[in-house]
């Protein structure tokens, strides 16, 4: 019954067990060799450079194609992609990685960026940047900001991402209200929502679903001028009077019934998504732009997107990042350099653009005819919305452990969501734990 | 004389550490070198990334004032008590049944055997399917009968019920294998002396087959607590430990530990506890089951 554990463990324990004797022989392998270009490994040899991604199929696929024009102008550096399952994939790139076994370009999210620092298993690549005098300048600078920690540059991106509203036209039209703009509050949110709300059981239309995976809670916390973290990431700070009045507002959603609930859209076997396709509800909060193409199937109703409405505070928008960066244990960091400039060139991005999860992040391309065409902008307005929530973007807490304590707080405001507590009596208790714990890191 | 015939043994000798030595090598590099490297690592704070750092047993203190290992383990023994009793009982049941000489008795055995050789992960997603509340095949059969629709993976009080019906349903086929084995161990006549005797069906069960059955009993029920102790994949597949923690059992949290938050050390003592405790409640079984059981047949 245990047998995967067991062998997950097993094979773990075996990596650890490799790894140390690696490291004790092969100490001195070490490849800090940012200065002379990829002449280590050989005369007329190839070089080899291997790519883990996460395998989101079409992700993989603007990979490969990237890859092999990469290879045709390059005919001396061969990629090779490894595409990891997205469960799992961070556990699974750093045993590779302990494992003395690290893929030289690696894919990663927003926050595990502090983890590749501090635990130095990533490169900084402003060294390379240098070198060769590579312009950041067509880049988002928000990105190219949110790319650099601690005075390193952790990685490069070819998009970037944030939460915005997805809305249901006919829904709209049908109530007689006008669409959302980007001067919505959070009234004008809750006006629409109960408009829309109407029916019950098994055809209740739905005012709006607020999903309640961290970035839009963050994102709903930011809006009424609350923090998750200090800046300094030594403590939490959940159980201020703001972030409290936050989560007070999204559970007031569910319970007047104008949004369901986790526990309720679970009840009905349904994703947040897969109710929205179906037509049932009005407005949708909780993804990025990612979710657009999945939209893009849908044939029942007309939707555009909207930026996510404004809080007492103003807005706040998870900024979400997906970058490419180097292991600092890489093989060849020369070669994998070059394929990630081309990943980030204008012309690896034109590959890419048809199936761009976020906006390009090259100011040239997002604003380019071949991107700017697509009927998502063209018929779906997802470019705009993105644009105008570029001010208010926060970056995701840099800290180490996210998870673990992300997953406390998950568990106390379950009980929130359902109804059963209110965010002032579970919140405090989970802080206490998660600076007792941000203490002893220190 | 003597000469050759120890030339003999030591040849036989060495043929029988060459056919031990492919198990014995993959024990001691892949289990015993790991179990003492675990131990080793309970020691110290170590996140796969930076050297390890010697800690002594702070681990094992921090362990005590964890609050979510004291509820995984709260949840490993609730599940134990619903999947241990009851997957028992259902396994004789079946093994009892399918010990007749029915037709297609070997197509029964095998169907119920399937679970055992399939994959957690499919037999999982198929369960999950079963407990969708609102297209599942359960919820559709209870409201045949007027019982409303349940989330059974969904809610709190009966997510880790559910875990363990589908635990018992997968083990099944596995613990009737053994009851099988057992019941055909024991002799038929006593039970054409018990039926001249005029016996009825329970007064045989009662006095000859769970009697003669205790050795086999005493192994399944030994061999499924261990295992039981250590649930992890289908709560990795079905639940993740949510909702609020009642699914998280030692294991899945152990492994969150290890894998998610990169504390390998606090795993690997979270590990030696859990061997601790499986231990001591074997030995217990031994000391105090053992004694009920008979090895010789009448």
């Amino acid at each position: 019954m245990s047998s995967t554990l067991k062998r997950t463990s097993g094979i773990a324990a075996i990596l650890l067990v490799v790894s140390l004797v690696l490291t004790a022989c092969g100490g001195s392998g070490g490849s800090t060799s940012t200065g002379n270009t990829g002449t280590q490994s050989g005369q007329q040899g190839k070089v080899k450079i291997t790519v883990a991604l996460p395998a989101a199929e079409g992700d993989v696929k603007v990979r490969q194609a990237q890859a092999e024009a990469f290879m045709k102008e390059n005919p001396n550096i061969s990629v090779e992609l490894m595409p990891i399952p997205e469960e799992g994939y961070d556990e699974k790139v750093l045993t590779m990685i302990a494992g003395g076994n690290a893929p030289d370009i690696f894919g990663s999210g927003d926050v595990v960026i502090p983890t590749i620092v501090k635990k130095n298993y990533g490169m900084d690549l402003k060294p390379f940047v240098e070198r060769d005098g590579y312009d950041l300048s067509d880049f988002y600078p928000q990105l190219v900001e949110a790319l650099t920690y601690e005075g390193r540059l952790v990685g490069v991106a070819d998009n970037w991402d944030t939460q915005v509203m997805y809305y249901n036209k006919n829904l709209f039209d049908a109530n007689g209200l006008s669409y959302p703009t980007k001067d919505w509050t959070w009234d004008d949110f809750l006006n629409a929502a109960r408009k829309i709300t109407s029916g019950s059981g098994q055809d209740k239309i739905f005012g709006a679903i607020y999903d309640t995976w961290f970035a839009p809670v963050y994102d709903q916390i930011w809006s009424y001028g609350g923090e998750i973290y200090s800046e300094d990431g030594s403590k939490c700070l959940l159980d201020s009077p703001e972030a409290i009045a936050a989560i007070d507002s999204i559970q007031a959603l569910f319970a007047e019934g104008i949004a369901p609930s986790p526990q309720a859209l679970q009840g009905m076997g349904q994703e947040s998504l897969q109710l929205f396709l179906s037509g049932r509800v009005g407005m949708l909060i909780g993804n990025g732009r990612w979710a657009a193409y999945d939209l893009l199937q849908v044939d029942k109703f007309d939707w555009a997107v909207a930026p996510i409405p404004k809080g007492p505070a103003g807005r706040g928008n998870f900024f979400h990042v997906s970058i490419f960066a180097i292991a600092s244990q890489a093989k060849n960091p020369d070669a994998a350099w070059e394929f990630l400039k081309f990943m980030v060139s204008p012309e690896g991005m034109r590959i890419a653009v048809d199936n761009m999860q976020g906006i390009p992040s090259r100011q040239s391309v997002a604003n380019h005819a071949d991107f700017i065409n697509h009927p998502l902008i063209q018929k779906h307005d997802s470019l705009q919305p993105f644009v105008d929530s570029l001010p208010s973007i926060r970056n995701a807490p840099y800290l180490l452990n996210f998870f673990k304590y992300q997953d406390q707080i998950d568990v106390a405001l379950e009980s929130v969501w359902s109804g059963e507590k209110k965010a002032a009596d579970v919140l405090p208790a989970v802080v206490a734990e998660i600076n007792a714990e941000l203490a002893k890191n220190e | 004389m003597g000469k050759r015939q120890s030339a003999a043994a030591r040849r036989e000798a060495v043929a029988g550490y060459l056919f031990v030595a492919p198990s014995l090598i993959h024990f001691l590099v892949f289990v015993a070198g790991c179990v003492v490297f675990s131990l080793v690592l309970s020691t110290m704070k170590w996140d796969l990334l930076t050297p390890p750092s010697f800690i002594g047993i702070r681990n094992y203190t921090e362990l005590f004032h964890d609050k979510i290992l004291w509820i995984s383990l709260k949840n490993t023994l609730l599940y134990v008590l619903f999947t241990i009793p009851s997957g028992i009982a259902l396994a004789l049941a079946l093994a009892i049944a399918l010990n007749n000489k029915l037709r297609g008795v070997a197509l029964f055995r095998t169907a119920y055997f399937i679970p055992v050789v399939s994959s957690m992960v499919a037999v999982s997603i198929v369960w999950r399917w079963i407990f969708n509340p609102d297209f599942g095949l359960l919820n559709w059969f209870l409201g045949l009968f007027g019982v409303p629709a349940v989330d059974w993976l969904g809610n709190k009080s009966t997510a880790l019920l559910s875990v363990a019906i589908v635990s018992v349903w997968k083990g099944l086929g596995w613990n009737m294998i053994l009851f099988l084995a057992g019941l055909q161990s024991i002799p038929t006549h006593l039970y054409e002396a018990a039926e001249i005797d005029g016996a009825n069906g329970w007064h045989k069960f009662a006095k000859i087959t769970w009697p003669l059955l205790s050795p086999t009993t005493f192994l399944v029920v030994v061999m499924a607590i261990i295992d039981s102790f250590q649930v992890f994949d289908s709560v990795y597949q079905m639940t993740k430990g949510g909702p609020e923690l009642s699914t998280t059992v030692y294991n899945f949290y152990l492994y969150n530990n290890a894998f998610r938050y990169f504390n390998m050390g606090y795993a690997s003592a979270m590990a030696w506890i859990l061997f601790v405790i499986i231990a001591f409640l074997t030995w217990l079984q031994f000391r105090f089951l053992n004694k009920r059981v008979q090895y010789e047949l009448g």
